[in-house]
């Protein structure tokens, strides 16, 4: 079910109208967002939901036996991982996987054919199995004790809001709070919504706006000469994708506190970041944290020195380029943000660049620009297109604005610049002064939310999907 | 406890939550999206959104279907052929960018009533509903979004969908500025699949003769359209095809680049047992130089049942005259 649907809607007031009233018996609690949770993810194909539920039978079975057994629980972990993976494998890397041994027969001039599977990728498969094994991990670590009920866990795996593309939230941070029943109070309810609010405009208004325009440059229906046009694109995806996926995460988060549960900040404005470093620490925070907790500290992280760091780093990376998708692209853009975390390990550019007077934001600039090139490989659909939008970019040809504008319509233009002064309001620190938000009066705040609202209502661009549900 | 908490205790739920600020958002949020949707003005119809879902729902409940693209979406109304066509429960089954590939053929008789003695299939044949290109229209973007019960959904919240439909900032700020925008913005969707628009400010020959670039009309797309045609002749179905008309200018780009040789196409078409129907291309106003808008298509629908009900009395005298000179008459 998308949020950006009007199934959605329904089902979400129709949820809301019990949860008062049933969140108060922790039983009939965890039924009742299991079975809300099951609607919502089986509204797409019902079939899928066994894979929640085999994901979470998996991390529980694996849970006792690390804390019953505890001369087991490496074994156990393994196993864990095995299954979850092995489901996450077969479903959205097998024909990757098949592609490109076939390729590589080719290659030695070996004539085997095998046959692509075309297995449906269920949505967000990639974000429950993540969420479940941090139980797996929790217990494992000794964080987390193993809880014996499945109702309580299985609400935790299959919850909702987040299921489909994040916050991948902890099972330490997550477990606690479902066994509680606070009240929820009126700053929950006012943040909630101003989250909803703020997470639909940026999704329906923004993103979905952009991605029409978007869309139809990629689409590879005649290429665009300009370099001009192929600048203002790639910029306009780096918002959409922002939009779109923050967006997503703002509105979970925002039906989380509804609920009276906390969820991790996912995006923290990660275009205003001076260096790559501090990009990822406000880019999908909580994968950037899953992978760092999980792979690169077990890793070794750069505790062997700058090589095993810098190495450890780059497999990191490469595998949360994998996560994002199965195909080269993902990892060769996961793999030039190796190359610019790296290079920044080693020169140490953006601390001497702020060093200098205006370097700060010469520093926010560069990060942003680099940022954007490797969305290319992100958004493009093979490596030709990517590299040709790259030197049709660099070429610096047809740069006029009168080739643009008849492609470009204007609208489009408004929201590309209505998202960056909105990052550029958080840039300047505008949030925590006199002029901010913050300092609104009471009454002028709710005005904000809804003409935002009446905004999402009458501008909303063509309903996409959201672009990580693919993940 | 204090004495603070206990009065709380004792308020309803609604006298708690009147004072928040979240209750005064979403009072504010109903009263700006009911003045504006109110401001735009309201005429009906269905909602974009579920008015392809419901095209697809449509099985086994007409005698006659109007197929194609867009050209055909918009430019004919089964409502007004119905009063030259008596008697024919008349739906338009067009898809915009839909081509005439296998799964929306296949689909086609489904939508005629089994029981029917007067079933008609009416193609609009255009050249790009001729190519074999990327297949990223509303039928096949209906069937990805036909999962759960979003068409049943919608169905209910029809009016309300209708009345917060989206619109495009122009219209926006004419609405806000009540500038006459009734004639630059205007669409309604009918239920029998009629799309009547008319927007302003679009060139359609400019995305049009691009598209000739890299496609042409495919021999495979027309064998596939012939041989269906020749099977639905031999089930008793009357098949006829015409070319939607357009403008001088969209008309040539077509002729020019598609590679759509009509002549051939007509005889291959007469041969599968097919009516085809001359359509003058360019009497017909359209608003943005390849779709005709709302009282060009209430004309060409007029002229174009017209033309079929003659084709219709004529067929049926033949088939008569044929009847009494039969040896085996009784």
């Amino acid at each position: 079910m998308l949020f950006n649907s009007i199934d959605f809607l329904v089902f979400l007031a129709a949820f809301f109208i019990l949860w008062p009233l049933l969140r108060r018996w922790s039983h009939l609690r965890y039924v009742y967002l299991i079975a809300a949770s099951f609607v919502f993810y089986g509204w797409w194909d019902w079939r899928f939901i066994f894979l929640v539920i085999a994901c979470g039978l998996n991390v529980y079975l694996a849970g006792l036996a690390i804390y019953h057994f505890p001369r087991w629980k490496k074994l156990s972990l393994v196993l864990s991982l095995v299954g979850n993976l092995g489901i996450l494998g077969i479903f959205k890397y097998l024909d990757f996987f098949i592609a490109n041994i076939s390729w590589l027969m080719g290659v030695f001039k070996v004539d085997v054919s095998i046959r692509p599977t075309h297995i449906i990728l269920p949505i967000g498969i990639s974000f429950y199995t993540f969420q479940a094994l941090t139980y797996t991990f929790d217990v494992y670590q000794g964080k987390l004790k193993p809880t014996r009920n499945l109702l309580h866990l299985f609400s935790y795996v299959s919850m909702f809001p987040q299921l489909l593309a994040g916050p991948i939230v902890r099972a330490s941070d997550m477990l606690p709070q479902l066994k509680e029943n606070r009240p929820i109070t009126e700053k929950q309810r006012w943040e909630g919504l101003q989250l909803v609010v703020h997470g639909f405009f940026k999704k329906v208004v923004i993103a979905d706006n952009l991605a029409e325009i978007v869309n139809v440059a990629y689409s590879g229906s005649g290429m665009n000469n300009s370099s001009l046009f192929w600048w203002i694109i790639t910029i306009m995806y780096t918002f959409q994708i922002y939009c779109d996926f923050s967006g997503y995460s703002d509105i979970a988060r925002g039906i989380g506190k509804w609920m009276g549960y906390e969820y991790p900040l996912n995006f923290n404005h990660p275009y205003i970041s001076t260096s790559f470093k501090e990009f990822w620490k406000r880019w999908h925070i909580s994968l950037s944290s899953w992978f760092l907790d999980y792979v690169y500290i077990p890793l070794g992280g750069s505790r062997k020195g700058q090589g095993h760091a810098h190495a450890n780093m780059w497999i990191t990376m490469l595998i949360s380029g994998l996560w994002h998708g199965a195909a080269w692209t993902f990892i060769i853009w996961a793999a030039l943000h190796s190359f610019y975390l790296s290079l920044e390990r080693v020169t140490k550019w953006p601390r001497r660049l702020s060093q200098l007077p205006g370097g700060r934001h010469v520093a926010v600039l560069f990060v942003f620009v680099l940022t954007t090139i490797a969305w290319i490989f992100f958004r493009a659909t093979s490596f030709k297109q990517a590299m040709d939008i790259l030197l049709l970019m660099f070429s610096f040809k047809n740069m006029s604005i009168s080739a643009v504008s008849s492609v470009i319509d204007l609208r489009f233009m408004l929201f590309l610049f209505i998202i960056i002064a909105r990052e550029m309001y958080f840039y300047l620190g505008l949030d925590s002064s006199k002029l901010g938000m913050s300092k609104i009066s009471v009454l002028a705040r709710p005005a904000v939310v809804s003409f935002m609202v009446t905004a999402c209502i009458f501008l909303r661009g063509p309903g996409e999907a959201f672009i990580y549900f693919q993940f | 406890m204090s004495e603070h908490s206990t009065k709380n205790r004792d308020k309803s739920f609604f006298q708690k939550v009147r004072h928040e600020r979240a209750v005064y958002a979403v009072v504010l949020s109903c009263l700006l999206t009911m003045a504006l949707g109110w401001a735009r003005g309201w005429d009906g119809g269905v909602y974009e959104g579920r008015f392809w879902l419901m095209k697809l729902d449509w099985k086994h409940c007409a005698d006659a279907i109007l197929v194609g693209d867009s050209r055909v979406g918009s430019g004919l109304s089964p409502a007004i052929m119905a009063e030259h066509l008596a008697d024919r429960r008349i739906f338009n089954y067009a898809f915009d960018g839909c081509g005439f590939y296998k799964e929306y053929l296949d689909a086609m008789p489904d939508v005629l009533d089994p029981d029917s003695h007067n079933k008609m299939i009416v193609m609009g044949i255009t050249p790009r509903s001729l190519i074999d290109s990327i297949r990223n229209d509303h039928f096949i973007y209906g069937h990805q979004k036909r999962k759960g019960h979003s068409s049943t959904i919608m169905a209910y919240t029809n009016d309300l969908l209708q009345f917060c439909r989206p619109m495009q900032l122009k219209e926006l700020l004419s609405t806000l500025l009540r500038v006459e925008n009734t004639k630059h913005f205007f669409r309604k969707d009918h239920t029998d699949g009629w799309s009547a628009r008319e927007v302003t400010g679009q060139d359609a020959v400019m995305s049009i003769h691009p598209e000739y670039v890299k496609n042409r009309v495919s021999s495979d797309i027309i064998e596939g359209v012939l041989a269906h045609v020749r099977t639905w002749t031999e089930l008793g179905i009357s098949v006829y095809a015409f070319r939607p008309p357009t403008t001088v200018e969209t008309f040539e780009v077509e002729s020019q680049h598609s590679g759509f040789d009509e002549a051939a196409f007509v005889k291959s078409f007469q041969e599968a047992g097919g009516i085809w129907i001359g359509v003058d291309q360019t009497a017909y106003p359209s608003y943005d130089g390849s779709h005709l808008c709302p009282d060009g298509a209430i004309a060409f629908s007029h002229d174009l049942s017209r033309k079929i009900a003659a084709s219709e009395a004529k067929r049926a005298s033949v088939f008569a005259e044929k009847k009494s000179a039969s040896p085996f008459r009784p």
